[in-house]
């Protein structure tokens, strides 16, 4: 007979606990890790002339597009 | 690579708002957000009337990353501050502590409700895949992974905002700096910002020379 009401509680309490359990809520956990930049977009719109994945690549092509905006280069 | 800087030029703004609207297109930016905006001092006074482009300036220390409550803000290796929409709570404490007033928030939600931050990414979208739809739709396009420099420089009609590697950039600006001194014209070294960022006109020209 007490065998069977220690069992009962017990089970009752592992139900009556369980609501006061919570869930983790650490947010970094959650944080994303983002892909570099000179991984090329998965679209229609990468320009030309650099390799996706090549660092070295991406910088010179954005190095270029920097120049461009050098109007004094542009007028000699 | 250095870290990716805008700088606007303050005697070339014609507050023309183009870098706004090129903004705010690429991104679908929705109404009520402006990742970018002209600001105008001495409106409407000749010769005392300046304007300049604003954005997030993707701080080297950003304030907007230490007040962060749930810690959303990330820096990439080119110094471009971006943050995480899917942990951003809207709480409102970077605008606090933006001196440019970068950080922005929809305003679309009933009862005033104000929605997750967006800010300026340097076109660089977010932390989803690299041009997805995803990205776009939460940060809109991702031109630096295009091979391209944010929309609003690269559009600017006077070319008086340049983006890019910090490096480039300040030479872009000192070399126009010098030309202006060099053809004895007023905003020449005066320029605004010149003397902080890199010392005085003389030591300039000199080491340009």
């Amino acid at each position: 007979m007490m065998k069977k009401i220690s069992l009962i509680a017990l089970v009752a309490t592992s139900f009556t606990l369980a609501a006061c359990s919570e869930k983790p809520q650490g947010v970094v956990a959650a944080k994303k890790g983002d892909e570099k930049s000179h991984v090329a977009a998965d679209n229609n719109y990468v320009v030309k002339g650099w390799t996706s994945g090549d660092p070295a690549s991406w910088e010179k092509q954005l190095k270029t597009r920097s120049l461009g905006q050098d109007d004094y280069v542009k007028s000699k | 690579m250095a870290r990716m800087k805008f700088i606007c030029d303050s005697e070339r703004c014609i507050e023309c708002n183009g870098c706004v609207t090129a903004c705010k297109n690429e991104h679908e930016v929705p109404w009520g957000v402006n990742r970018r905006r002209v600001v105008t001092i001495n409106d409407g006074q000749i010769g005392a009337e300046k304007s300049i482009s604003v954005a997030c300036m993707h701080c080297s220390d950003a304030p907007c990353m230490a007040v962060c409550p749930v810690d959303c803000f990330y820096r990439t290796d080119e110094g471009v501050v971006l943050h995480d929409k899917d942990i951003c709570i809207g709480c409102g404490y970077c605008s606090y502590a933006c001196p440019f007033g970068a950080p922005q928030f929809p305003g679309t939600g009933t009862f005033g409700l104000r929605g997750k931050m967006d800010k300026c990414t340097f076109c660089a979208g977010g932390p989803e895949k690299n041009g997805t739809q995803a990205e776009f739709e939460k940060y809109g396009r991702n031109r630096l992974a295009e091979g391209k420099l944010p929309a609003c420089a690269e559009m600017c009609s006077t070319k008086a905002l340049i983006g890019g590697d910090g490096d480039v950039v300040a030479d872009i600006f000192r070399n126009r700096v010098v030309k202006r001194q060099s053809n004895g014209k007023a905003a020449g070294a005066n320029v605004f910002g010149w003397g902080t960022a890199y010392g005085k006109p003389q030591q300039a020209s000199g080491n340009k020379s």
